[in-house]
């Protein structure tokens, strides 16, 4: 069991370090104007650079979203100082199923654009780590508030989890064409190379605990599934892989060159329409996609019923000289539940990219002032799962760039975003964030931080954009006005 | 050098998310209100009466029996094989001597220029005796003896002299007949072997006829003569026997070492109705009677503690079995009601006579095989009525619950549980109601007792199995010394509620402890971060 949990915790850890084109990447991104990246999501909206290349630090994304451990519902507060930890409290705030803690992280490893008559091809590369744990209430309730809470037969604790956690690199050629003066559609086919998945699935275990006897049995059900583009012929249990991959001999930068296995498949395609100078609509989708995972290692526990604590002591001669060591009694328990962690050789297995769906009109009344509304549908935990975002953007005379935002979501809670460019000549550098309210938590704890707001995400960067289509059109149309009036 | 890029990454967030506990700005969160409450099953075992009895030592185990019903008794047996043996009637018997001289008469026969061979016969001339006191004797077969004979005669002519009688047969079948030569002695020791003779006295005598040869020559003979004889018979064994024996009395007595005691139990605990098998095997082919003169337990201190009542003589009678065994079953009217199986016994033993007599025997009712055997079977069945039988025992104990220490090395359990429940849970298939108690004690000193003194388990008395559960809450000060003792008695207080009872050996007690702590209160210091 120890093994077991020291792969959670790694797992949770370690989200931290994967990259991720996940669904929480945020909006904000796309809102900043004169930025090479509005078509980030949507390949069908115009670019407004002419030509742009990035590497290394063109975008590094951070974000992690939690969906129920809340600041106010871990502590028990008089004022506004927290005073005690309230288990009770986290445990009851906590949702009964859907719990969740999600973290991406992203990098561009090069990227570059340009465009070349009604076409504007580009290249991008990039480096994606996203992870999800998702957790019952039951399963903390379970460590915290004790099996004792939960007796009888029909009162189990419902102990379920499940960890998705993907690694891979993504090679997009995005091919972009301006139809006429309001359409314009794009398609960006990308070729995935998978580095490392993990998928733990487990939706039916039941810990059952006798109310006379106190005897615990539990129905369990949980499959795991893990392959990676490094050789695991030698690794047999899962702290042995969880090793692998990330100690002295796991992935390393020369990995993200290895194209030959764990291949996949993704496009991302849209559309958009400018109305008139003010008015735009567009509509992508976003990460429609999969990998194919060539070897494997995989584990099933299928079992009803079994005994997981009888009794600690079997023998009259035992009874008094017995030693209760509660931790070891936990983890006895989870290994009588789930086994130990040793793995066997599996098949290949597909799995799929999050899928977003969005749609995004605006209304600009000048270039200070831009109003968008984004709707997304993120595809989440086998469900889509709706976001509203109300933004304003602007930008002074090109160099200095802002956003702010407004979204409204369930699934990541409601946030304020904002973001910043600047665009020094040819350089342009950003940050954003869809939620700036972390900032208001800089002084406090880093737990308090973190678990103030659902969302806390990041993504900076600095990018090389040259030229400006939108200006070059603008110049292009003042003098077709112009010709068009000396002809009169 | 490799770049490890996601290392770098990685350690960003472990900073951030690892922070989040060890920050540099803290949470000021000194402890943790929880609902805590941990339900485990400590402790499940069935003690099986059959499995107690495979665990008894081979010693005790030849004393516990399970009938065909699956009741458990104590069981012992002394026997007393060969009690009479044929040898005690047939083998046992002395020589007997005798010494007479008898006279005969030849007639009057001149000497003759020609010798001239002269026989005389003399029918029953001399008797020998053959009684034994005891018996009356028509015909015995003999496995060994032997005649010693010594003769002498003033009959100086005589040249042969021939023994015969017909109270004796040889094993040939014929009489036995002796001729004695004369001529160069005047005097013979005769030593017969008589194995497998049969001797047929007549009134307690053997009558030994003569025939005197001689030759007459130059002298005459006439006139009386004598015969001197000495002599007996000697080493004799009966084989068989046909005539009547007196009564003779044969004792047997054993006394066997048994270990019936059970440590720790103090009280009362009686056994009722024992029962008392007494079987015998009397192949002699005639009826014998006797006498148990007494059956008795030794105890601790070497007192006698009689079975049968006021140490009665019971009357037995032994018929001819063959070789089988009979018993005799009216014994047990003899016996006490009850036996108090706690004195500690250390013997078993069984004292009587058996009485031999037969006005009529025949040669085939007593062999050297026949034999009477007597064994005594006292069996104890665990039929008790107990009224109030104590279990005590003091045993070393140590129960850890929690397996952090603070700086002082102790055990600070409270500071983790606000209660701990225990929960006994009691299944009971035995015949006795148990009322259970533990003292804790510290130092030899009894510092807490973890029951309230009137909780009892149900017995099963009506073939219903019955469980019984006690819940214990342990707080405050008996938490704490319930940590701190290192020794534990053990109290056990049974009773069959006036009903007597019988263990089956399919009977069995299971005990079940849960568990059950409650925790509202952690303290950060305490947890060691």
């Amino acid at each position: 069991m120890k093994k077991i949990y020291k792969f959670l915790v790694i797992m949770v850890l370690s989200l931290a370090t994967m990259t991720a084109k996940a669904q929480n990447d945020g909006i904000s991104l796309t809102l900043l104007p004169n930025l090479s990246y509005n078509n980030f999501y949507n390949p069908g909206v115009p670019v407004t650079s002419n030509a742009y290349f990035g590497i290394g630090l063109s975008n590094i994304s951070l974000s992690v979203y939690n969906s129920n451990i809340k600041y106010n519902n871990l502590y028990e507060f008089v004022g506004d100082k927290p005073v005690s930890f309230d288990a009770n409290k986290f445990i009851n705030s906590l949702d009964e199923h859907e719990n969740f803690i999600n973290t991406n992280f992203s990098l561009d490893i090069a990227r570059f654009g340009m465009r070349i008559g009604k076409f504007y091809a580009s290249f991008d590369w990039r480096l994606r780590y996203n992870g999800e744990f998702h957790y019952s209430r039951d399963f903390l309730g379970f460590f915290i508030n004790g099996n004792g809470n939960y007796l009888g037969d029909n009162n189990p604790a419902d102990f379920s989890i499940g960890v998705d956690v993907n690694t891979f690199t993504e090679m997009a050629l995005g091919l972009q064409y301006q139809v006429n003066d309001k359409l314009t559609i794009g398609v960006r086919p990308k070729l995935l190379v998978g580095m490392v998945n993990v998928s733990v699935n487990d939706d039916d275990t039941k810990i059952y605990t006798d109310a006379n006897t106190y005897e615990m049995t539990a129905d369990v059900n949980i499959n795991i599934k893990a392959s990676s583009i490094l050789k695991m012929d030698d690794v047999y249990r899962m702290s042995e892989y969880v090793e692998y991959i990330g100690g002295m001999d796991g992935l390393i930068f020369e990995n993200i060159f290895d194209i030959k296995d764990n291949l996949g498949f993704g496009i991302d395609f849209g559309a958009s329409y400018i109305f008139n100078d003010n008015f735009g609509l567009s509509a992508g989708v976003y990460d429609l996609g999969f990998i194919k995972w060539k070897h494997s290692k995989e584990k099933h526990i299928h079992k009803d019923n079994v005994v997981v604590n009888d009794a600690l002591i079997d023998d009259f001669e035992d009874l008094l000289n017995m030693e209760l060591d509660f931790k070891e009694l936990y983890t006895d328990l989870l290994e009588n539940v789930w086994d130990n962690d040793s793995m066997y050789e599996g098949g290949s297995y597909k799995t799929s990219l999050k899928t977003r769906i969005m749609l995004q009109g605006y209304y600009e009344f000048f270039p200070l002032v831009r109003l968008s509304a984004v709707t997304q549908l993120y595809y989440i935990n086998k469900q889509f799962r709706p976001a509203f975002t109300f933004a304003y953007s602007g930008s002074c005379w090109r160099v200095l760039n802002f956003t702010a935002s407004y979204t409204l979501s369930k699934y990541s809670g409601n946030s304020i975003g904002a973001g910043v460019g600047v665009n020094l000549g040819p350089l342009n550098i950003y940050a954003v964030t869809d939620n700036i309210m972390i900032v208001s938590k800089v002084n406090a704890s880093t737990m308090e931080m973190l678990t103030s707001y659902n969302a806390a995400n990041v993504r900076f960067g600095l990018v090389f954009s040259f030229g400006n289509n939108k200006k070059a059109n603008k110049e292009k149309s003042d003098k077709s006005l112009g010709d068009l009036s000396d002809e009169r | 050098m490799r770049n490890r890029i996601f290392t770098l990454f990685r350690t960003l967030f472990y900073i951030l998310l690892i922070s989040s506990v060890f920050s540099c700005k803290k949470t000021n969160v000194e402890k943790v209100n929880l609902d805590n409450q941990i339900a485990l099953s400590l402790f499940s075992d069935t003690v099986k009466v059959r499995d107690l009895l495979n665990t008894m030592d081979s010693v005790a185990s030849n004393y516990i029996r399970i009938n065909e019903k699956g009741d458990v008794y104590a069981y012992y047996a002394d026997s007393i094989i060969n009690a009479v043996v044929g040898d005690d009637i047939l083998g046992q018997l002395e020589d007997v001597n005798f010494e007479t001289s008898a006279e005969f008469e030849l007639p009057t026969i001149p000497p003759s220029p020609v010798p001239v061979p002269v026989e005389v016969p003399f029918e029953d001339l001399f008797y020998v005796p053959f009684e034994y006191e005891g018996y009356g004797i028509n015909y015995v077969e003999l496995r060994t003896g032997k005649l010693i004979l010594n003769i002498s005669t003033d009959f100086t002519l005589i040249d042969e002299l021939s023994l015969s009688t017909k109270n004796i047969k040889m094993s040939n079948g014929e009489d036995f007949n002796i001729t004695l030569n004369f001529s160069e002695s005047s005097s013979h020791n005769i030593d017969m072997d008589l194995s497998d003779c049969k001797i047929m006295p007549e009134e307690g005598q053997i009558a030994f006829s003569v025939m005197v040869k001689a030759t007459i020559s130059d002298q005459g003979v006439g006139g009386f003569y004598s015969l001197d004889l000495n002599g007996g018979l000697k080493d004799i064994k009966f084989k068989s026997i046909d005539g009547s024996i007196e009564d003779e009395v044969y004792e047997f007595g054993t006394k066997q070492k048994i270990d019936l005691s059970f440590p720790n139990l103090y009280g009362d605990l009686t056994v009722v109705t024992p029962e008392f098998s007494f079987k015998y095997v009397n192949s002699f082919g005639f009826e014998a009677y006797g006498y148990i003169d007494s059956l008795y337990l030794v105890d601790e201190v070497g007192e006698k503690i009689s079975i049968i009542e006021d140490w009665n003589q019971v009357e037995i009678v032994l018929n001819s079995t063959g070789g089988a065994y009979d018993s005799i079953s009216h014994v047990d009217e003899a016996l006490i009601d009850e036996i108090d199986i706690l004195d500690d016994y250390s013997a078993f033993g069984f004292k009587g006579s058996v009485v031999m007599g037969c006005e009529d025997v025949t040669d085939n009712m007593i062999a050297d095989d026949s034999h009477i055997d007597v064994i005594a079977d006292l069996a104890l069945p665990l039929s008790f009525n107990i009224k109030d039988l104590t279990y005590l025992d003091t045993l070393d104990f140590n129960l850890n619950l929690n397996s952090q220490e603070n700086e002082d090395g102790q055990v600070n359990v409270q500071n983790f549980f606000d209660e701990l429940e225990f929960k006994f849970v009691f299944e009971n298939a035995l015949p006795i109601q148990i009322k259970p108690q533990m003292y804790v004690l510290e130092n030899g000193t009894v510092i807490d007792s973890l029951f309230n003194g009137t909780s009892y388990i149900h017995g099963c008395f009506d073939g219903s199995i019955t469980e019984d559960v006690i819940t214990i809450n342990v707080v405050d000060e008996k938490l704490e010394n319930i940590q701190l003792a290192d020794q534990m008695i053990l109290k056990v207080n049974v009773s069959s509620l006036n009903n007597d009872v019988v263990i089956n050996a399919d009977g069995y007690f299971k005990l079940r402890i849960g568990l059950k702590t409650k925790t509202t209160e952690i303290n950060m210091e305490d947890l060691n971060l």
